[in-house]
């Protein structure tokens, strides 16, 4: 089995400061997001290692759409994907980065 | 199935409100309408799209010799479609466009999700055509399995006092 390795970067996100949070497990159907804050000059950046091959351009729009939800930057997302559906995907995401942002607001 | 036969000696609400929404559309005597709802997932196991273009019953049918294409539910039946990504009530499109848009519109990112008018989707939602779950105040991260009554397969073997044996293949608990 071979891992497809999808890097995409969002500009222009709204600097955000939160905690590093990490949702999901990596088991079959599912997948486990991890959310680090990053020095990236309001950019988002997302790396994406995933057993299912050849669905680029369905990342593309799930992680465009989730930018666009959420336009936050500085951080840092890491997807480890065991061929979650498209849905899946956008549900972990949603609660990665609320989860990184809830603990931001009690750690200040 | 998706059998609607348009006489019916008893009303129910739901047969009543479903009748008005389609007289909206389609104005007429005051008659009832049969709920059929499809509930799917945008995606089926190997990544396979649940929305198609063209039906594999069209090359079922040229393959097998039948006369029409196998059909068990025809599209023009189905009142509601129900996906991961929200509900379209096809009762309220006013012409097939507005159907066609309102499907697409809960194909989540199958090709023909994908392939969207954004803007003539947002206008339905806007109109309570389609629904997310927040247009109905649902949280999606509250579904956990802490709402089910048996959060694991050893829970349902309790609650059965034993008679459910499950799968060797669920017993990993």
């Amino acid at each position: 089995m071979t891992i497809e390795n999808l890097k995409y970067r969002f500009d222009n996100g709204t600097p955000t400061r939160g905690v590093t949070a990490i949702v999901g497990v990596l088991g079959s159907g599912n997948l486990e997001v991890l959310v680090e804050p990053a020095a990236l000059d309001g950019a988002c950046e997302i790396e994406v290692k995933t057993a299912a091959n050849g669905f680029g351009t369905i990342w593309q729009a799930v992680m465009s759409d989730f930018f666009a939800r959420h336009r936050v930057g500085d951080i840092r997302v890491s997807v480890n994907d065991a061929c979650a559906t498209p849905a899946i995907v956008s549900l972990r995401l949603d609660q990665a980065i609320e989860t990184y942002l809830a603990q931001g607001k009690t750690k200040t | 199935m998706g059998a609607d036969a348009a006489g019916r000696r008893h009303a129910s609400p739901a047969w009543l409100k479903a009748g008005e929404q389609r007289r909206s559309q389609q104005p007429g005597i005051p008659r009832g309408r049969k709920l059929v709802v499809q509930m799917v997932e945008t995606f089926r196991e190997h990544m396979h799209p649940a929305f198609v273009a063209e039906l594999d019953a069209w090359k079922l049918a040229e393959f097998a010799n039948m006369p029409i294409p196998p059909v068990m539910i025809y599209g023009d039946d189905v009142t509601h479609i129900l996906t991961e990504e929200g509900i379209a009530n096809l009762l309220l499109c006013a012409n097939a466009g507005e159907r066609e848009q309102a499907i697409r519109g809960v194909a989540g990112y199958t090709e023909m999700g994908l392939g969207r008018d954004a803007r003539m989707v947002e206008n339905l939602r806007d109109r309570g055509v389609i629904r997310r779950a927040e247009d109905m105040g649902i949280d999606k991260r509250d579904a956990t399995r802490d709402l089910l009554a048996a959060h694991s397969v050893k829970d349902l073997v309790r609650a059965s006092g034993g008679l459910y044996q499950p799968p060797v293949r669920f017993r990993n608990w």
